[in-house]
């Protein structure tokens, strides 16, 4: 911004005012948490010494470790089978013109803003309907991790190709073209050129893939079975009953692995710096 | 013999229909065709079990959609969503052009401040909320000990507003630093140069160019608040029942699946003139 | 195919592109000779890069075809046509090295790894940048880049190089050194080069033959000299350079009119009673005295001096004659007789330096 374009003293003040009230809302509440999940008193609100005796609480309560155990079972599968066609797709979008390209365009925006809700009681709906059918010729099916694993896929799908097809967008064309005209074929101009190019949109959308499964409660809440329960799932229902130490020091946990997530999808986006940019002529 | 470049761009769109074909067929069966069967269950009947039987259409669900409890509750939910979003905006548009003229090194350290929060998961953010603003939680404590009382706003809506602005702000804040951020200032500096106040620069020119962003942060914004369903079950008390726990009651408790999904289908349709809205800005700016 | 059987590098024959209801390309013709320097000249969006994209594989056309080396292109995909191309923007890729870079069609093609480093060292050495091969593309300077990107098409030793306005985003210093270059290097590796560029000076210092487009159509195909100092359309006259253009007609008795003056036409006959307009370059007229005596056989008419330009190398005078407004150009030079505006003055030129334009 140029230097003649400030604005005055006081709108700057007021500005900057803004931006730190901004951040003190985002983090004061996280930070009390944490603070709080290291007291050592079983009423949350009274201070009772520093202590970390609820970490390892939690640690050893099978009911977390086997909810913990599910939530990154689906996250995985999810994230990856997400991955793959949320990329083709985005590939797909971006480099080619087909009959259909429009509708589906429109179409994938749908999954990224459907409320959680209306999702969960739709893909609820849908199991109990199609659950019905299959009934109907002998065997039985329920809800369990593989319907909330279906349901994870069929909202990443939609965020990886978003993620990635932004990339996309900022790739030149022409490079995939130099490809093939190096005699590459479509499938070595993708694998050796494209891919490299744009693996870092990929794994930025795998990572928010990672992190909205494992963020989801909602719809994992609706289409859960008897022990499918996947830890966002146990937490929402712990909180409905008050909150415990416990609970602060789980979340304390799920906040430094988001925090490690971030920090990590940050690194990989980041632009890649050269070393040896100044010693050019 | 149809023309060359015919047979290859047939060819181009074939490979592309492949390609997509994977991702498209899941999300037909995996999202479509279940968004289909919720619209068909709306027109669905109940019997006096709670069961949902697929015969003899109507639209007695739709119906009681205009009972005075229903509509209470949407109009609820609809000015909540409002606040929050009109809340957001008022921060998060100052935020946002705060970081965007920020040096870039600064600007990207402000940058991951931003995004912590963001991808921190959204339950735990939420429970931070009611850990802090809880009755003898920590923020009423400070506020007795500073001599202020005690202050119960837990389980009011003022706290799911609260919650809601906690969870959304920053929907807002990242289309608004992208709109901002390239954004042509020499713009602003021919407006400025063509005697206009720093008020009516940015009236005539930031706001214009930055309304896209507006658009699209509001909807964020909007959409979610409006159907928002963990924020007022954890902050929210009985009185403040919202569209998205409505909802939820239907496939639990009250067991009235065609009434659920014709409500669903109120938060579908806002979401459809939601995304319109957001397309028309967007053809708009093109 | 010519008759010693060595084909022709590129062939159109009735070449149509059309994008959606936009003719991009219409109904072009063209042989392009083994080894030749060929430049498609012409403003952006005549379809010259469409033409050069064509070649390539990257597009094919709506009716016609193409051959190249001989072969008919039909559906070829760009990896298994005998031609690279030198991108415009250069294309480099970012996530390699120079060498990387240049070894990538020769490992496409699976020539072993330790050959293809060996060839692409020496074609780097080639364009003076052997020192470089270990650096990424984005550390490289503009000229730099743009040497990779010629290293990267040569080294596979292509039937055709084709060139898509390769010093667009040089500056003018270097854009001169490189045409040089460029030159030279062709001279050198005896591919053949098709060059695509709106830079008319450009064209006419490198090329054996260029072919000038505009809207489409491919107005005229000639040497340099022919292309500057006989232009054909009205177009190519005005496009290139800095041109008289004048109504004339031929009379009953078969002389040439210009105006109330009678002038000599070389070569060219258009028919009695037809309109025509005749192009005279500035440079090739000559200002004389109004009593100095001129070569026989000389085209001449009186004139008066109506305004002078002073160009530092060169005077530019505008001269008013019974045939019209004449821009006439002199060389500075120590034996130029100056003349100022109001001097009644002769213009003189050589029949054969004229051209008759049709349309």
């Amino acid at each position: 911004m140029s230097t003649t374009m400030r604005p005055t003293k006081w709108a700057s003040r007021l500005l900057a005012l803004n931006a730190w009230l901004v951040f003190a809302f985002f983090y004061i509440p996280i930070i009390v948490l944490v603070v709080f999940s290291f007291n050592g008193s079983r009423r949350v609100n009274i201070w009772g010494g520093l202590s970390t005796r609820w970490y390892p609480e939690v640690l050893q309560n099978e009911v977390i470790l086997d909810a913990l155990k599910n939530s990154l079972m689906v996250a995985s599968i999810s994230t990856i089978v997400a991955t793959i066609l949320g990329t083709s797709l985005a590939l797909a979008l971006d480099r080619y013109r087909f009959r259909g390209r429009k509708t589906l365009d429109g179409a994938v925006f749908l999954p990224v803003i459907i409320p959680d809700v209306t999702m969960a009681v739709m893909m609820l709906v849908f199991f109990a309907q199609v659950f019905r059918f299959i009934d109907s010729f002998g065997p039985r099916f329920q809800l369990g991790i593989y319907t909330i694993v279906i349901s994870h896929i069929a909202f990443n799908i939609s965020f990886v190709a978003v993620v990635v097809r932004a990339r996309l967008g900022q790739l030149d064309p022409s490079l995939e073209e130099a490809a093939r005209d190096l005699y590459a074929s479509g499938w070595r101009a993708f694998q050796k050129v494209t891919l490299p190019l744009i693996l870092p949109g990929v794994l930025a959308g795998a990572l928010l893939a990672l992190a909205l499964s494992l963020d989801d409660v909602v719809i994992s809440a609706f289409v859960t079975g008897p022990g499918s329960t996947t830890l966002p799932v146990y937490v929402f229902s712990a909180i409905r009953r008050g909150v415990t130490p416990e609970l602060n020091a789980i979340s304390s946990l799920m906040l430094l692995a988001s925090t490690v997530l971030v920090l990590g999808s940050l690194f990989l986006q980041r632009e890649p710096k050269s070393k040896t940019n100044n010693q050019g002529e | 013999m149809a023309a060359l470049d015919q047979s290859a761009a047939q060819a181009d769109s074939r490979k592309g229909r492949l390609i997509a074909t994977p991702a498209a067929l899941y999300l037909l069966f995996f999202f479509m065709i279940p968004l289909g069967v919720i619209v068909t269950y709306s027109f669905a009947t109940r019997t006096a079990t709670g069961r949902t039987v697929l015969t003899g259409w109507n639209l007695s669900s739709y119906d009681k959609l205009f009972s005075e409890l229903v509509l209470r509750i949407i109009w609820r939910s609809f000015w909540m969503a409002s606040v929050t979003t009109i809340l957001c905006l008022l921060v998060a548009y100052p935020f946002a052009y705060y970081l965007a003229t920020r040096a870039p090194k600064v600007r990207n350290i402000l940058l991951v401040l931003v995004m912590i929060p963001f991808w921190t998961n959204g339950l735990i953010r939420i429970f931070a909320i009611r850990f802090l603003l809880g009755s003898d939680g920590p923020a009423s404590q400070l506020s007795e000990n500073l001599g202020f009382g005690t202050f119960r706003i837990l389980f009011t809506p003022t706290a799911v507003v609260i919650g809601m602005v906690y969870s959304f702000l920053t929907f807002m804040v990242l289309p608004l630093y992208v709109a901002i951020e390239r954004m042509d200032w020499k713009l602003v500096e021919a407006a400025r140069d063509l005697y206009a106040g720093g008020t009516v620069a940015f009236r005539k020119v930031t706001w214009p160019l930055t309304r896209s962003g507006v658009i699209a942060g509001s909807i964020l914004v909007f959409v979610p608040s409006f159907g928002s369903y963990v924020v007022p079950e954890i902050l929210g008390g009985a009185k403040t029942m919202l569209l998205g726990s409505y909802v939820a009651r239907q496939f639990g408790a009250a067991r009235n699946f065609p009434f659920g999904a014709a409500l669903s289908v109120v938060l579908i349709a806002v979401m459809l003139i939601a995304v319109v809205i957001n397309q028309r800005a967007e053809a708009n700016r093109a | 195919m010519t008759m010693n059987g060595s084909a022709n590098a590129v062939e159109l024959h009735g070449v149509v592109k059309k994008f959606g209801d936009v003719t991009a390309v219409n109904c072009i013709d063209l042989t392009i000779a083994d080894g030749e320097f060929f430049s498609l000249l012409g403003p952006s969006g005549c379809g010259k890069t469409t033409i050069l994209r064509m070649i390539a594989g990257f597009e094919f056309p709506t009716a016609g075809h193409l051959a190249v080396d001989g072969q008919k292109m039909g559906l070829t995909p760009p990896d298994q046509r005998p031609v690279n191309t030198v991108f415009q923007n250069y294309a480099l890729f970012p996530h390699m090295t120079v060498l990387e870079n240049v070894m990538f069609g020769l490992l496409m093609k699976k020539v072993p790894k330790d050959k293809a480093r060996e060839a692409a060292k020496k074609v780097l050495d080639q364009v003076r940048l052997g020192a470089l091969g270990e650096r990424k593309s984005s550390q490289l300077s503009g000229g730099q880049q743009q040497r990779v990107a010629l290293a990267r098409a040569l080294v596979n030793k292509p039937k055709v190089l084709l060139l898509d306005e390769p010093l667009g985003a040089l500056d003018l210093k270097l854009r001169q050194e490189m045409q040089s270059e460029l030159k030279s290097l062709h001279t050198e590796v005896g591919i053949t080069f098709v060059y695509v560029t709106h830079d008319q000076e450009e064209a006419l210092t490198m090329s054996d033959r260029i072919g000038v487009m505009s809207e489409g159509n491919l107005l005229q195909v000639d040497t340099p000299d022919r292309i500057y100092e006989h232009p054909t359309k009205r177009f190519v006259a005005d496009f290139i350079g800095e041109i008289n253009m004048l109504a004339a007609t031929v009379a009953d008795d078969g002389t040439v009119q210009l105006g109330s003056e009678q002038i000599k036409l070389d070569g060219l006959s258009p028919e009695v009673g037809q309109s025509f307009t005749l192009a005279i370059r500035p440079e090739s007229i000559d200002l004389t005295g109004p009593d100095q005596g001129v070569e026989p056989g000389l085209n001449q008419i009186s004139g008066t001096v109506t305004h002078r330009t002073y160009f530092g190398d060169a005077y530019s005078y505008d001269v008013e004659t019974g045939g019209g407004v004449l821009s006439v150009r002199c060389d500075n030079r120590p034996d130029h007789q100056r003349f100022n505006e109001g001097d009644a003055v002769k213009v003189s030129w050589r029949p054969d330096s004229s051209s008759v334009l049709k349309d």
